[in-house]
């Protein structure tokens, strides 16, 4: 177990950073939309080649690292190296491979005939995860006295607790109003996404349901911790969690993403910035197809996307303030 | 001619994006296709889907409702308006357009398209005119 969790943990980040020249669609490679045949010739190959190379030394000095010494100390820095040296050996073959890039369309056509946009109906089931939270807010108010003075809210990974609470409005409520607040986050960021986004955008309905499922995914998490110690819920249990919800998401968004009848990629090839970021001012598009992945990225050209990406650590850094 | 109006932009053309979206919608309210009455996408949904910034298209309405073919709504888009076309055109304005056309047609013959077909075109737009 002391070995396995790390040990999987470091596969899993290393086989994603592996894969990144295959998650693209196959005209756009490091973030460049090259020719059809690209990715199959001596040039393709090689670059695809390097990139494997450079990432494989960190993947396979983590591993090390990890079996060797203490590996639970060691799994996060192999992680991280793991993930800067796909980063960087990205942006460098991303300037490589513009030598073969071929600008997408220039011409533009929309019809003008109104549909009005309804919104998919599986984002009303965003407001779920927020009842859910209601709901246990008011049970534990309704069970106050039956909760115990101190309980835990964070275990280890063996599953042993390392942090507690008291009974107080804080220790109580902290893990539902901190899950509230980013499920409200996740649901302005799903109607940003939905009215900020081209109606061509393949991934724009897939993100949307992406979005509505973390929500539940912290929702159930955060639940659990609060009513852990009124439940006695196993640990095990409030650990998954919503874990199921994320992988069904990740799945479909996979899927999702390999359609072969999706548009082309828009975007002007210089507007890229090492292949990863976008930043176009004169695009009205909050959010647009991801080059360097799966999903949608947004427009560092809008203010608009300063403000929803700023929000986020902002409210990460209140609920971690609170829950402390 | 037929078929559901619609708009065309070429961002790689000289023509600036705010021309090219006002001169793609006049055609679609000359020829009919946009009607008296009816909405048009908002200036946000139109930007988006072509790729350019709202002021871009935002102008464009500005010149059509200048010349009284839309009538702009804050935050909702834009109305199509029942215009009637001024009485005469002046001589100047006339003359004016004349230039526009030989512009065209010298653009078209400079870029290979030759003058039987170029004529052709002409003739299926007059006859269109007259329908």
């Amino acid at each position: 177990m002391i070995l396995v969790i790390p040990l999987i943990s470091h596969l899993l980040i290393s086989l994603v950073v592996l894969s990144l020249p295959n998650l693209t669609r196959r005209e756009i490679l490091f973030g460049v939309i090259v020719p059809s045949g690209f990715r199959s010739s001596l040039d393709g190959r090689r670059v695809i080649r390097r990139f494997r190379s450079a990432v494989a030394i960190p993947i396979l000095a983590g591993l090390i690292a990890i079996t060797q010494r203490d590996a639970f100390s060691w799994v996060f820095v192999a992680s991280l190296a793991t993930v800067i040296a796909g980063s960087v050996a990205f942006v460098l073959l991303h300037r490589r491979v513009k030598a073969f890039a071929v600008q997408p369309p220039t011409i533009r056509v929309i019809e003008l005939s109104i549909q009005a946009e309804r919104l998919p109906w599986f984002l009303w089931l965003g407001v779920v995860p927020l009842l859910l939270l209601a709901g246990a807010a008011v049970y534990l108010r309704a069970n106050w006295d039956s909760i115990p003075i101190r309980f835990p809210v964070h275990w280890d990974i063996n599953g042993n607790p390392n942090r507690w609470a008291n009974r107080s409005f804080r220790g109580v409520y902290a893990p539902l109003l901190f899950a509230a607040e980013m499920a409200v986050w996740f649901l302005a960021f799903a109607l940003a996404i939905w009215y900020g986004s081209r109606q061509s955008e393949t991934l724009r309905k897939p993100m949307v349901g992406f979005c509505v499922a973390v929500q539940w995914a912290l929702a159930l998490t955060m639940t659990g911790v609060a009513l852990g110690p009124l439940l006695h819920l196993p640990i095990a249990l409030i650990a998954v969690g919503g874990m199921p919800v994320i992988f069904v998401g990740v799945i479909y968004l996979i899927k999702k993403s390999k359609d072969p009848r999706a548009a082309m990629d828009p975007t002007p090839n210089e507007c890229w910035k090492g292949g990863m970021i976008y930043y176009n001012p004169d695009d009205a598009a909050l959010f647009v197809g991801r080059r360097d992945g799966i999903g949608l990225t947004a427009n560092m050209g809008n203010p608009w996307s300063w403000v929803m990406l700023g929000s986020l650590p902002v409210l990460i850094a209140i609920g971690f303030l609170v829950m402390r | 001619m037929a078929g559901a109006p619609r708009i065309r932009i070429d961002l790689n053309s000289p023509i600036p994006a705010t021309r090219q979206i006002a001169d793609g919608l006049r055609v679609e309210l000359v020829e009919g296709r946009l009607k008296p009455g009816s909405d048009l996408p908002s200036v946000r949904r139109i930007a988006m889907e072509l790729g350019v910034h709202f002021n871009t298209v935002a102008e464009a309405y500005r010149v059509l409702a200048s010349e009284g073919w839309l009538d702009l709504r804050h935050g909702r888009g834009a109305a199509v308006l029942e215009r009637t076309a001024p009485a005469t055109a002046t001589r100047n304005e006339v003359a004016d357009y004349r230039q526009r056309l030989r512009e065209l047609i010298s653009q078209m013959r400079a870029g290979g398209v030759s003058t039987a077909k170029i004529a052709a075109e002409l003739r299926a737009l007059a006859e269109g005119l007259n329908r």
